[in-house]
């Protein structure tokens, strides 16, 4: 159980910033999430923390010690590794026992305790394999189980389901949730799958180029990305983006003019677009809300004409890419659309639905109180009610 | 079974209902008559340049042939004479034993120093790494007879190691030839245990080496109980190598102590050789080749079994 801090870490390769100027507070018990596109400096934070690299720049804090130049296992971390790492020359047994047994813990308690993580993650009949006799999934979870075995403060994970096939990946994702729920041992997990860092984290740290870019709920990067990099790298499909003119009309509303309509927007979005500088803001519309004329609620007050110009089908839904003008968008559409590539389709949109970027600093110029932020007051005001909603995962930002 | 079965589902018991076919595989090794004719020129090189030669020498070692005088020409077989003085020889049990020393001397002391430089040389500076890398192949890649006297004029009266120890009087070749030699073998072999142990260490996984530092193991304990075992039958072959490789090694022992002195360092090639152009007696020079030869090959036959063994 621990908290962990960066503070103003930096770590260059040669000249090459890898992790640059990252400044980030990790609560004790929190599950925490890097993600980003390869190279965005992730693995080299989570190897940063622990003790693998050492910055070049900043320090970083687990608890109120300064482990900036504390070697690895004086940590007291537990590390799960992208290729697992197992021991090749290892039974199972002795890869769960190595760890315990070069710290000279205690030998009459260590079976019972390789038995009780064996129990846990289901290896007591691999117990005597060695690594090279086991599944992908297998060696995972031994991995795993070599880390729990210690009873750590914290738990690093590098990409540990990146090698796994999709349907075990769900599997130990809602696995590593159940755990972290059990132990609440403080969780810092990387992976470049958004999807997995928006499912397994309390939060979410978006990183690209070494940069830290925002961190928060999933909800939150969800609704309120901070920036057109982590409004597309989340949610898939990736949002559509286009530009866009601000106008306004003689009444003095505001409204955009794209795509060949013009698009009152809401009150809101208005105070905020005119308090900004830019006239041609970069606007973001999720392809969930997109929606087919047909099916579309009372709300999608703006209405547009395109061409399907290619459709995947997925069974419960389909994702089809729509030429308007000159800019090609994805939608979501219902299984009852029953259309094909080259035919018209009619889609409509929630102005609300909008997000409204910087053209040239790509940083978000209105900020949505969004659905997220509803529900989170709401929680709140029920939290006080009901004490014992949720208790270790903190859906909740606090 | 009908051929209408489908080659996938399962049967009632749950096992896959699968109709393999029969007959003829078509993934089998086959031999081919062709294959000799290609394999023909290789076949000649090894029955005329090996196998003829080495069943000759063997034969050798069972007459009465000399170097010198009316047997050089019209030697015969003696059958077991030659074998039975060979067994009485105590000079040759002497030379076995030296043999043995000089070869298990050279093993230890080049493997524990290849590992150390192996292991060193890993977390040194890319300078000092190519520096010293360079330095040690050198020594290995240096003729035995260049070696031989490099070693010889250091450790001989008045030489390097004399005179660094401040005794420059002494005559280390003379007080202890056995060690001086098996200390110059070893150095011209570590360069190379270096350079495969270096290679082996570098296919030990890092992120494994990593797990084993985030566990707070030491550097002994990741070495004995990981990169050890990891590179073990490496370890293996290349102390037979080393062993092969020493065997063998008469050109330098000859150029130092020729044998001497009074048989210290004499080891079976050495003494071989001694035997057949010395004392002028080629058959049983030969035969105690053929006891080389023999114990070489075992060696050698269990170097082929476990090379072939993998983790």
């Amino acid at each position: 159980m621990a908290s962990v801090r960066f503070e103003g870490v930096w770590k260059l390769f040669g000249d090459l910033p890898a992790v640059a100027g990252l400044d980030l507070d990790i609560d004790d018990g929190e599950f925490v999430v890097f993600v980003g596109p390869s190279g965005c400096g992730k693995t080299t934070s989570l190897r940063l923390l622990a003790g693998l690299e050492r910055p070049s720049y900043g320090s970083i804090w687990i608890d109120n010690d300064d482990v900036t130049r504390l070697p690895p296992g004086k940590r007291d971390i537990a590390m799960v590794f992208q290729s697992y790492a197992l021991y090749p020359n290892m039974t199972v047994e002795r890869n769960l026992a190595f760890g315990p047994t070069v710290r000279r813990e205690d030998k009459r308690e260590l079976p019972s305790r390789v038995h009780q993580v064996a129990s846990v993650l289901g290896l007591e009949l691999l117990l005597d394999r060695k690594p090279a006799e086991l599944s992908g999934g297998q060696r995972q979870r031994v991995a795993l189980g070599r880390a729990l075995i210690r009873q750590p403060r914290l738990f690093l994970m590098d990409e540990p389901l990146s090698n796994l096939d999709a349907a075990l990946r769900v599997q130990m994702r809602e696995e590593l949730v159940r755990l972290h729920q059990l132990l609440s041992v403080t969780t810092v997990y990387v992976t470049h799958d958004q999807v997995e860092a928006m499912t397994m984290g309390d939060r979410v740290a978006v990183m690209n180029g070494g940069q830290l870019l925002q961190v928060g709920t999933p909800d939150e990067l969800f609704e309120n990305p901070g920036d057109l990099f982590v409004a597309t790298f989340v949610g898939t499909p990736k949002m559509n983006t286009f530009s866009a003119e601000l106008t306004s009309d003689r009444d003095g509303s505001t409204a955009i003019r794209s795509l060949g309509i013009s698009v009152p927007v809401t009150d809101w979005q208005a105070a905020q677009l005119l308090q900004g500088r830019t006239q041609t803001p970069v606007v973001g519309l999720r392809p969930s809300d997109l929606h087919w004329e047909a099916e579309a609620s009372p709300e999608c007050k703006a209405h547009l004409k395109g061409v399907c110009s290619m459709i995947e089908r997925l069974g419960a839904e389909s994702f089809a890419s729509v030429t308007i003008g000159d800019v090609v968008m994805k939608a979501r559409l219902p299984r009852a659309c029953r259309v094909n590539a080259d035919e018209p389709i009619d889609l409509a949109f929630d102005p609300a639905d909008l997000y409204f970027f910087d053209p040239q600093l790509g940083k978000a110029i209105v900020e949505r109180p969004g659905a997220a932020g509803q529900k989170n007051q709401e929680l709140q005001q029920n939290a006080t009610a009901i004490p014992d909603i949720a208790p270790s995962r903190r859906m909740v930002n606090q | 079974m009908s051929a209408v079965t489908p080659a996938f589902g399962l049967d009632v018991l749950g096992k896959p209902r699968l109709s393999v076919p029969t007959g003829r595989r078509k993934d089998r090794a086959r031999f081919q008559w062709g294959s000799l004719v290609l394999l023909a020129p290789a076949i000649v090189l090894l029955l005329g340049l090996f196998i003829y030669p080495a069943a000759y020498a063997f034969y050798l070692g069972f007459t009465n042939l000399r170097l010198i005088g009316p047997t050089a020409v019209h030697y015969q077989f003696t059958g077991t004479a030659n074998l039975q003085t060979l067994v009485h020889d105590g000079v040759l049990w002497n030379s076995m034993w030296i043999t043995a020393v000089f070869v298990g001397g050279s093993v230890v002391g080049a493997v524990i120093l290849g590992m150390v430089l192996a292991l060193a040389l890993r977390t040194a500076t890319r300078s000092v790494r190519v520096v010293a890398g360079g330095v040690i192949v050198v020594c290995w890649m240096m003729p035995a007879i260049s070696a031989g006297l490099s070693w010889y004029a250091a450790s001989t009266a008045g030489g390097t190691l004399a005179t660094i120890l401040g005794t420059s009087s002494s005559d280390f070749l003379h007080s202890a030839p056995l060690v001086v030699v098996t200390a110059a073998n070893c150095w011209s072999q570590t360069g190379f245990v270096m350079l495969v142990f270096a290679a082996a260490l570098r296919n030990v996984p890092g992120e494994v080496l990593e797990s084993a530092k985030v566990e707070n193991a030491s550097a002994w304990q990741t070495f004995r109980k990981i990169s050890l075992p990891i590179i073990w039958p490496v370890v293996v072959t290349t102390v037979l190598i080393v062993v092969l490789l020493s065997l063998g090694n008469f050109a330098l022992i000859y150029i130092m102590t020729q044998g001497g002195p009074l048989n210290a360092t004499n080891i079976l090639p050495v003494y071989s050789y001694v035997q057949a152009f010395s004392f002028q007696d080629l058959a049983y020079g030969a035969l105690v080749g053929n006891v080389l030869v023999v114990i070489s090959t075992v060696l050698a036959a269990i170097y082929v079994k476990l090379s072939r063994v993998r983790i």
